[in-house]
């Protein structure tokens, strides 16, 4: 497990469905994070995301209107969110799906139906990223 | 005319069952099984919440009905919701499209798969009367031990262009 404290983490998750918004933050508290806010479209999300600072963003692949895989682009080709951890939410299990959104600048990708296990060894994955993209910072400052 | 999905059917069947089970056992905390034949009392329409979601390609469609016993998702619901929540249709509305979401999303990606190129649909809340055609292949799960139905998926495929299909 990364040497970080979940309840000094903010996490937001996007998912147009209540059900998974409340699985996926059920998951993070029993993972210790404490700071969890939601959004059910890409319209919240940013509102959500301009007035504060995210450390990890789950976000559904695909939600009503622009697609959270749009969302995830935009923001990641700005660079004060080259911190932020995208996890891309999805049904899909084809291989390609996930290269691509890897290679669009996603930190990691989790699949529908989302199970306990799954979800803490990919976020624990995540938690190592988000740990490794702070250390610079913290000993230049 | 020639049904073209007609070799696939059993196999999408089985990603059918195997995404509900894995949803509703691992993901949504209930004990849902598959059943080799329905259960002896059908859902009332009184006591049923339908979902649908539609995959398309061009001149092929696939309609997957969902057919939910409301008590699986009170259920469901209490498991996740606070108590004076778990009751309201919209919460119980909301679990049977996310399911829906989620089983028709794992057919489209098998399908896409053996060469097909569907799309999904955003899944919605569909009507009684909207539940597939007599003919439709039919999957049926129990969430109790009593084998009740809790939930039955029913799908049609349509070749627009030959008009071959349902089941």
């Amino acid at each position: 497990m990364s040497a970080i404290n979940c309840a000094e983490l903010a996490a937001l998750v996007i998912d147009d469905h209540m059900i998974i918004r409340q699985v996926l933050e059920q998951n993070l508290r029993d993972m210790g994070f404490t700071q969890i806010e939601t959004a059910s479209n890409y319209q919240e999300a940013q509102g959500k995301m301009k007035s504060k600072r995210y450390d990890i963003v789950f976000v559904d692949w695909i939600l009503p209107g622009k697609s959270g895989y749009s969302l995830m682009q935009e923001y990641r080709q700005e660079r004060e969110y080259d911190e932020v951890a995208f996890v891309m939410v999805t049904t899909e299990t084809d291989e390609r799906h996930m290269i691509e959104a890897l290679k669009a600048g996603a930190t990691s990708y989790i699949m529908k139906p989302v199970t306990p296990n799954a979800f803490k060894d990919k976020v624990a994955k995540v938690l190592e990223w988000i740990v490794k993209k702070k250390q610079p910072r913290a000993t230049a400052g | 005319m020639k049904d073209p999905m007609a070799p696939y059917r059993s196999r999408i069947s089985s990603v059918v069952v195997s995404s509900v089970i894995d949803t509703f056992n691992l993901m949504l905390r209930q004990n849902v099984t598959a059943m080799p034949v329905p259960g002896p009392a059908a859902i009332g329409p009184d006591m049923a919440v339908y979902a649908c979601v539609r995959l398309d390609q061009q001149d092929l469609r696939a309609d997957f009905y969902f057919s939910f016993d409301r008590t699986l998702l009170l259920l469901t619901a209490a498991a996740f919701y606070e108590k004076d929540r778990e009751a309201q249709p919209a919460i119980q509305e909301d679990i049977a499209c996310a399911v829906a979401n989620i089983v028709g999303g794992k057919v489209k990606t098998f399908l896409n798969h053996e060469g097909y190129h569907f799309e999904m649909g955003l899944p919605f809340v569909a009507k009684p009367g909207a539940l597939g055609a007599d003919d439709a292949v039919r999957v049926h799960f129990s969430f109790d031990k009593s084998g009740s139905n809790g939930l039955v998926v029913n799908y049609v495929m349509e070749d627009r262009k030959t008009g071959a299909g349902s089941a």
